[in-house]
């Protein structure tokens, strides 16, 4: 054996090298190939949205008729581009231009183009289908019916898309069950749920008595989890909910998870309920937890309440700095409160002085 | 057609948006020039003291309040000749008087509708021929 590697050995090693080299060859060309073809993408598709953005400005100002932008839809890259493109100009118009938009998003040729896909087994076509169904004017009612089923679905993107156009076309009952599966699907972002909400409510009634009372549920719902519920909460002062407090008050006890109670004290020191301040001085500006504390101490120099005074000062030496932070900004708010004084209450003077200046400069009091 | 023509120069990052602002303004008969980046933009005001410059807060480069900054700061740069509407979706109250306190002379939260941008601009401008 030895013999034999001894007698090949050069071409054993010339060989080895030889492939060696192929391979390196290949991955090279492979790799300049794949960043050509993905950048020749990236170009046609922006020369794609110059030219179709051009004409679409155009025909949405009375300058080109809808043939004319037809004409220059031929492919699905056209019609993805096409879309981008009217997402971003629809909320700028009004009136006849809207109106126009709105006659694009409903040629024949377009609507045929995103129905196939809605029909398609693909994720992000059937995703995309469903967004441009929630731009429709109307869509027939077993589509809606699919769209809710849909929005069960494990995969956010279509979960999310399909709410959408549940909540642009759906009855209260179908709305509600959509965001219901949404808030259940962990994988959906917190930033998407916060949008769908946001169109449950433009959507909604003059007053949003129902689309209140939908939310309300949800919080309440065993099987959505505390920091949905929170979101739910944060939703509602968003939104602008004022008469969620009735509801607010009656949810509230001191029991719930931290990541619940937190909301609920931003949101009800912020609706003005000075109720919940024996709360915060006994219970939860003395938590674990300290984002709790940092709540206790937010709404407290909210109220400015001078009993409140002592305990803002005990949270001056707490162990974190966002707390210390809160205290501190708390008391600056305080008339009666002599700022300078502050330094012989805490464990760190230096620290204060930072904080201070910093409060100071962002209340713009300084200077 | 407008009833002077404006020098104006429009810096925004979302194309459509400032695709659909130079179409209009062109159509009114003024000069447009879009520039999408921060910096090239501040080079290009300071060359050419444009009449009237539609501002994006952000921007890729440099965000539209430093280049306020940058011009205020610049003794060879007179800002009261320029009319500045800022664009942005930083709604504050912090943000709109920030901008205020840079020079801008309105201030438009996005998304927001052409027919109250034109229509806030057109004043701006006519202020400025009155002054």
């Amino acid at each position: 054996m030895i013999e034999l590697i001894n007698d090949h050995a050069f071409s054993f090693i010339y060989y080895v090298l030889l492939v060696m080299a192929a391979l390196t060859l290949f991955v090279l060309v492979t790799t300049v190939i794949s960043r050509w073809y993905s950048e020749r993408r990236t170009y046609r598709r922006e020369l794609l949205e110059e030219e179709l953005g051009e004409k679409i400005v155009s025909y949405v100002s009375g300058d080109l008729s809808l043939e004319e932008v037809q004409n220059s839809l031929h492919n699905r890259l056209d019609y993805q581009v096409m879309l981008k493109l009217v997402y971003k100009l629809e909320k700028s118009l009004e009136g006849v231009e809207e109106k126009r938009l709105q006659e694009l998003m409903e040629v024949e040729a377009t609507r045929d183009h995103f129905l196939k896909r809605f029909k398609s087994d693909d994720v992000i076509l059937k995703a995309k289908a469903c967004l441009y169904m929630s731009r429709r004017k109307s869509i027939q009612k077993e589509s809606v019916r699919e769209m809710v089923k849909l929005s069960a679905s494990r995969e956010p993107i279509l979960a999310y898309a399909a709410a959408t156009a549940v909540i642009a076309h759906g009855s209260m009952g179908q709305k509600a069950t959509a965001l219901r599966s949404v808030l259940y699907n962990r994988e959906i972002s917190r930033m998407a749920i916060g949008d769908l909400f946001v169109k449950f409510s433009r959507y909604g009634e003059e007053y949003h008595i129902r689309e209140m009372e939908v939310i309300s549920a949800m919080i309440e719902d065993p099987k959505v989890v505390p920091e949905r519920k929170a979101i739910l909460i944060r939703i509602f002062d968003e939104l602008e909910y004022y008469h969620s407090l009735e509801f607010l008050l009656e949810y509230y006890r001191p029991d719930h998870p931290p990541v619940v109670m937190k909301a609920l004290i931003n949101l009800l020191a912020k609706f003005g309920v000075e109720e919940i301040l024996p709360d915060i001085h006994q219970n939860f500006s003395v938590s674990n937890d300290p984002e709790i504390r940092k709540a206790a101490a937010d709404a407290m120099g909210f109220f400015k309440k001078e009993e409140s005074i002592p305990v803002l000062k005990r949270l001056l030496n707490d162990a974190d700095y966002r707390v210390r932070y809160a205290a501190a900004s708390g008391l600056a708010g305080y008339d009666q409160v002599d700022l300078m004084g502050l330094r012989n209450e805490v464990s760190d003077p230096e620290e204060l002085d930072k904080l201070m200046g910093e409060i100071l400069a962002e209340k713009g009091w300084g200077g | 057609m407008a009833d002077k023509k404006k020098n104006i120069l429009v810096v925004e990052d979302e194309k459509m948006t400032a695709r659909l602002i130079v179409y209009r303004l062109k159509s009114l008969g003024h000069d447009v020039l879009h520039i999408e980046d921060g910096v090239d933009a501040l080079k290009w005001i300071k060359e050419n003291s444009p009449d009237v410059i539609v501002l994006d807060v952000m921007l890729p480069g440099m965000s539209g309040f430093e280049i306020l900054e940058n011009l205020r700061d610049d003794d060879e740069f007179d800002l009261s000749n320029t009319r500045v509407l800022m664009l942005s979706t930083k709604s504050r109250a912090e943000d709109i008087s920030r901008g205020f306190g840079l020079g801008a002379v309105e201030y438009l939260p996005k998304p927001f509708k052409m027919d109250e941008f034109l229509l806030r601009l057109q004043r701006i401008m006519a202020e400025n021929e009155s002054t």
